[in-house]
């Protein structure tokens, strides 16, 4: 049943939330924007969730049955996960200049959003329990439609609980904000490197 | 000295103001009390030890350097006390994984950090403890934790945590620093530390600090080693306890790890904002002299001689202040008057913190001391 994917979505958001949180928070703190820059940031990430779910969604749907990835296929991501956060603590993102011109302005506009897009896709490929329990689940609805509105309606669950995350902007203090989000992102880049060699 | 107390160089007034911490002492540590003349000789050896400091307080007139003394010596004898009582109920200071799966392992307070999101989003204590009963309960250690961090604020970073004098004491030992400049940026490391381990804890499901940075496993309880997982877990509480606890502190004199490590520090440092008590610096007086900002062990003064919300309020720049500049304030009072009656009057909680949560350990220890060497 489609509706599953809500269901599960809003069951396993805690999780979610836990295992994507460290990642959210560490780049919001660090790139220090107002309150809607970062959401702005937190969207960015889960539109790169979004497009990892509906990737998994038309494989699971076209393979018809769960997908489970190989292992070396997990540390690769897990590692690029983690070397992303350690740039993510030592470069600061380019923001949007909306009157800029030619190719540099354009890279450079749409840099900060690719990065952390790209960031929320890898860290979502990586395929959990929950996103099994919805792949099982859409496997056997048969139709790719009713694959992509599951992960869709599971996306939706599952991001209700990260959107607090981006309030933490509001603290007054941008520099300290600055250097805890420069920090956390090392701590939060080495754990995934070690855990990465760990799976290899 | 322009903070003395008003009690300073009066051996009567101080007496009289010490009387009430020896009766809260008495009650406290009688508890204990077997009929054994070594736990006697303990209980009253600890009496006169917090007794007497908190007169000397008091009489003198400076507090961080008493504080110290009765903070490290605790912390010590915690320790002692602690680990005896682990080899007398299990056999060992080490845990395996059937302690683990019985729920059998005492509670630290810097676990409150890792079990707060899981507790709130999922109902689930993610600490293998007892809730309710027996030795260093979850739930009695929570409400102490919590409830003195309401009053005090960070202050249980200087007068409550079993752990701190080991990095207070390692940060005396030498009389100048070594590493003269220590980056003021890193305190805020220790925020970074808890904003990560407490979701990563969420997303595991275990405390992952403790399992793997916690530098104090080594002076109470660590993993048995039994795999290759157990070996890396105590080559790294070896290597944080070498470094954060004892070299760092020895060579730039600042409690490192509990100024940029610790997650509980962090933690704690969010109830400066909503405590009673906290130490302000009283601009109209400042002389801009820098000495407070050099002498905090914990990075907590700001580059504009301003005390930030991690000040754990030990009392130290009060102490250095030399226009008394540098004051304990209560919320809510006019700045500038009171500040010696707020100082006296913070003393009473935090003081009475360190003997309730430390002080029978320390008795137990100076008892167990005596049962081995003499009777
Ligand atoms: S920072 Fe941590 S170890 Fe240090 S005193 Fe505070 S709670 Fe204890
Ligand atoms: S020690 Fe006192 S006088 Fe000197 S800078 Fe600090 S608050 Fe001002
Ligand atoms: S600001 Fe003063 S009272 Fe606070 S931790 Fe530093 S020295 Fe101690």
């Amino acid at each position: 049943m489609i509706i599953d994917g809500l269901f599960i979505g809003l069951s396993v958001g805690a999780s979610c939330l836990a295992s994507c949180g460290p990642l959210v928070m560490s780049v919001i703190m660090k790139n220090t924007p107002t309150t809607t820059g970062a959401y702005a940031y937190l969207f960015k990430f889960m539109s790169g969730r979004l497009v990892a779910y509906f990737l998994i969604a038309l494989l699971t749907c076209l393979l018809c049955h769960s997908l489970s990835l190989p292992k070396y296929v997990i540390a690769i991501t897990t590692l690029f996960v983690g070397l992303m956060m350690i740039l993510n603590a030592f470069f600061k993102m380019p923001s949007y200049c909306l009157n800029g011109r030619g190719i540099k302005s354009f890279v450079r506009q749409h840099l900060s959003w690719a990065y952390v897009s790209i960031l929320g896709f890898i860290s979502s490929i990586n395929v959990c329990p929950p996103v099994i329990a919805v792949a099982t689940s859409s496997a056997t609805s048969g139709s790719i439609i009713d694959s992509l509105a599951t992960f869709t309606l599971f996306f939706i669950g599952s991001s209700l609980y990260m959107l607090p995350l981006p309030l933490i902007s509001l603290v007054g203090d941008k520099v300290a904000l600055q250097t805890i989000g420069k920090f956390a992102s090392i701590i939060v880049g080495v754990m995934f490197i070690i855990k990465a060699l760990l799976t290899f | 000295m322009k903070n003395n107390l008003y009690s300073s160089g009066s051996i009567l007034r101080s007496s009289l103001l010490t009387l009430p911490m020896v009766l809260i002492s008495l009650l406290m540590l009688s508890q204990g009390l077997t009929g054994h003349l070594a736990d006697t000789i303990g209980f009253v050896v600890t009496v006169a030890f917090y007794s007497s400091l908190f007169f000397l307080m008091l009489y003198k007139g400076a507090i961080d350097k008493w504080r110290a003394i009765a903070f490290i010596v605790s912390a010590v004898l915690f320790s002692v006390s602690f680990m005896n009582n682990l080899i007398n109920l299990r056999g060992s200071v080490t845990y395996s994984d059937e302690e683990i799966m019985t729920c059998e392992i005492p509670f630290c307070h810097i676990v409150t950090t890792m079990i707060l999101i899981p507790a709130a989003i999922k109902q689930t204590i993610i600490f293998p403890g007892s809730i309710a009963s027996g030795f260093a309960s979850i739930s009695s250690m929570l409400v102490i934790v919590i409830g003195s961090s309401i009053i005090l604020g960070r202050g249980f970073c200087s007068w409550g945590c079993f752990y701190g004098g080991w990095d207070d004491g390692f940060s005396r030992v030498t009389r100048k620093p070594i590493i003269k400049r220590v980056n003021a940026a890193y305190r805020w490391f220790a925020f970074a530390m808890f904003i990560v381990m407490a979701l990563w804890s969420a997303a595991t499901l275990m405390p992952e600090y403790c399992s793997w940075l916690c530098p104090f496993k080594l002076v109470t309880e660590r993993d048995a080693i039994v795999d290759t997982e157990t070996l890396l877990k105590n080559v790294v509480m070896l290597i944080t306890f070498g470094t954060l606890v004892v070299a760092l502190p020895l060579l730039t004199k600042k409690r490192i790890q509990c100024a940029t490590f610790c997650p509980m520090g962090a933690f704690e440092s969010l109830f400066n904002k909503i405590s009673l008590f906290h130490v302000v610096n009283n601009e109209s007086k400042c002389i801009k002299c820098g000495k407070c900002q050099k002498s905090c062990p914990l990075l907590a003064i700001s580059k504009d001689n301003k005390p930030l919300i991690n000040c754990a309020k030990c009392g130290r720049c009060v102490d250095e202040c030399p226009t008394g500049a540098m004051q304990m304030h209560i919320k809510g009072t006019p700045l500038g008057k009171h500040f010696t009656v707020a100082r006296l009057l913070f003393l009473y909680p935090a003081y009475s913190l360190m003997i309730t949560l430390i002080g029978s350990s320390v008795a137990n220890a100076i008892s167990l001391i005596l049962k081995t060497f003499i009777f």
